[in-house]
């Protein structure tokens, strides 16, 4: 599903990482790195936010524009949802973006311990995490990449995003960036 | 106060708030003198030509508002952007008394005053009664100093009712009259505005229901930047009102007692209706600062044409109800001028969402309100212009924002 070939990616002048080549099938894949490894910067790449240095990829056969995007979900480790959005107008808007016709978000929020009228500015630091992790999730496209997504939740909040993520094991492509050991197994692990 | 004191406000006044407020403003000053004057020499058919001593009342009294209203409008960025510079809140969190306040803002009134050059020179003009010129000196004064206070909606609904009172009694203290009570009740207020700054975009945050989901990226943007724009500014529509009354009432004054021809209607009509749009601009100026980033993230399954053509349409939305009401009240108009308004509507809503994307895209963070007027000035002038040169002109301009617009959009596509 993901297909890199000899990828450079990061910012010219500051830093560059690779050449990486890889091939990512539907399955949980672990990214490991330490901190200013390029994580984020290739998820930001793969989601088509910035452009690679050089080499390329493709996701599900495209390599950029609309089509890519609304195949790929990318769930940054900071919120950057406005203060004014509740969590159930940002799973709206996400879905709405993503053409999805609906979603039950309010099972996984319940789950997660978030009300889906809890407004951002009103949210603690987790549960903005909670809400960008639930926005970010809505439509359920096939490429999930989770940005250090489980070093900032809670223990029980962590078992319940393994349990959703291990429906998806055999349908979805996940790449979950850390340091660390992950709390669910991998299918693979690919160090950067 | 000692003389040392006074010494060191003067400084400061003259240091954080007279000097930024001219540079920031002089040069808007000037754009707008030279497209009045240009008004004035191409003795357009508008309302605002040389021989408008010899024009009723009404007449000059909309050319004062016109131009007092576009001047405070252009104002507000410059007096924003001067409110958030550090050396103010620096002061702003300083035990000063509410006196040295209005001291210390002695030399920023000077900015704030300059547009009363223009009233001063229309009514300097002979054949001009003094009570005439006192009044309307006065209604110039009422509206820069409310512009400024925080009673400015209280303000605009004061004028909405002068414009009915005007209507009815055909009268001109019906004109001027309240809102000149009303500013000198609230001059007092302006310090206040200075010493505890505006309330910031992105200070409120709204609670709001959980909304049903459409498969669509376009609906989902104008509901989102709906939502913005109600916590940007709750009291929104309040505002589009308090546009809309005064500029209604002044045109239906102007049809009623002025016994305008169909020609001055029109361009009444559409220079009132630019008025009334400002805060449609001003709207979607706040939404997107209120956004930031969210405004348009790259990583998002959509394009700057998407949202372009949702600004579009929320655009068209305001301005297509504000337009229709406008219509309504002018009533009948021959199908020349009737067409002339509508394009006229249009291209004013088309203007919004294509300045503040092509601003967004080029990473524009100040408030493109001045762009907004200044376009706008620009299409009065055209409006204006002689028959015989105003076909070849609107021909060249068309198809210069025909290629414009094309190039524009072959760029975002590209952008995918």
């Amino acid at each position: 599903m993901i297909d890199i070939r000899q990828l450079i990616w990061g910012f010219e002048g500051s830093f560059e990482n690779g050449p990486l080549t890889l091939n990512c099938d539907v399955g949980i894949h672990h990214l490991q790195g330490a901190n200013g490894s390029g994580k984020t910067t290739l998820f930001r790449v793969l989601c088509n936010e910035i452009m690679p240095l050089s080499g390329s990829f493709s996701i599900a056969g495209h390599s950029r524009g609309i089509e890519l995007r609304k195949r790929v979900s990318f769930v940054p480790a900071s919120p950057d949802i406005p203060g004014f959005l509740t969590a159930g107008q940002a799973v709206a808007f996400v879905a709405g973006l993503r053409e999805a016709r609906s979603w039950p978000a309010k099972d996984l929020a319940d789950e997660l311990g978030i009300s889906l009228n809890q407004t951002m500015a009103t949210a603690s630091s987790g549960q903005a995490r909670k809400i960008q992790l639930l926005s970010s999730l809505a439509g359920e496209p096939p490429v999930l990449l989770l940005d250090e997504t489980f070093a900032h939740l809670d223990t029980q909040s962590a078992a319940v995003l393994v349990r959703w993520l291990e429906k998806r094991r055999s349908s979805h492509c996940i790449v979950i960036s850390g340091h660390g050991d992950l709390p669910i197994t991998p299918d693979t692990k690919v160090a950067v | 106060m000692s003389a040392d004191a006074v010494s060191r406000y003067v400084q400061l006044s003259v240091r954080l708030f007279l000097l930024p407020l001219m540079r920031r403003t002089l040069p808007l000053f000037f754009a707008l003198i030279f497209a009045f004057g240009m008004v004035d020499h191409l003795s357009m058919p508008s309302l605002l030509k040389a021989d408008i001593a010899r024009q009723p009342w009404y007449e000059r009294s909309l050319a004062v508002v016109v131009f007092i209203g576009l001047w405070s409008v252009m104002l507000m960025p410059a007096l924003r952007v001067t409110l958030r510079e550090p050396g103010v809140r620096w002061l702003q969190r300083q035990p000063i008394s509410h006196g040295r306040w209005l001291f210390l803002l002695g030399p920023a009134i000077v900015p704030l005053c300059l547009p009363l050059v223009y009233p001063a020179y229309l009514f300097a003009l002979p054949g001009v009664s003094g009570a005439e010129s006192v009044g309307t000196v006065l209604l110039a004064l009422g509206v820069t100093i409310h512009r400024f206070t925080c009673a400015r909606t209280a303000c605009k609904l004061a004028f909405a009712g002068c414009g009915i009172v005007a209507v009815v009694l055909d009268q001109t203290l019906g004109l001027w009259g309240l809102p000149v009570l009303v500013a000198g009740l609230s001059g007092l207020a302006l310090p206040l505005r200075f010493r505890y700054g505006q309330a910031e975009v992105g200070e409120t945050s709204a609670g709001g229901r959980v909304r049903a989901t459409r498969p669509s990226p376009i609906h989902a943007l104008i509901t989102r930047d709906f939502l913005a724009a109600r916590a940007a500014n709750r009291r929104w529509l309040v505002q589009f009102l308090s546009w809309l009354l005064p500029a209604s009432a002044l045109l239906w004054a102007l049809k009623n007692n002025g016994q305008l021809a169909p020609r001055p209607l029109l361009v009444a009509l559409c220079i009132l209706f630019a008025v009334t749009s400002i805060p449609v601009m001003a709207l979607a100026e706040s939404v997107r600062l209120h956004l930031g980033t969210h405004f348009l993230q790259r990583r998002w399954p959509i394009t700057v044409l998407h949202r372009w053509q949702s600004l579009l349409l929320a655009c068209g939305l305001l301005c297509g109800s504000l337009g229709f009401l406008m219509l309504l009240v002018v009533g009948r108009m021959p199908a020349a001028q009737m067409t002339n308004a509508i394009a006229w509507i249009a291209c004013v809503a088309a203007l919004v969402p294509l300045i503040v994307t092509w601003r967004f895209t080029r990473g524009y963070r100040e408030p493109g309100e001045a762009s907004y007027l200044l376009a706008l000035i620009t299409m009065g002038l055209l409006l204006g212009l002689p028959s015989a040169v105003q076909t070849p002109v609107l021909v060249c301009l068309w198809l210069v924002m025909l290629w414009t617009g094309l190039r524009l959009l072959y760029r975002w596509r590209k952008r995918k």
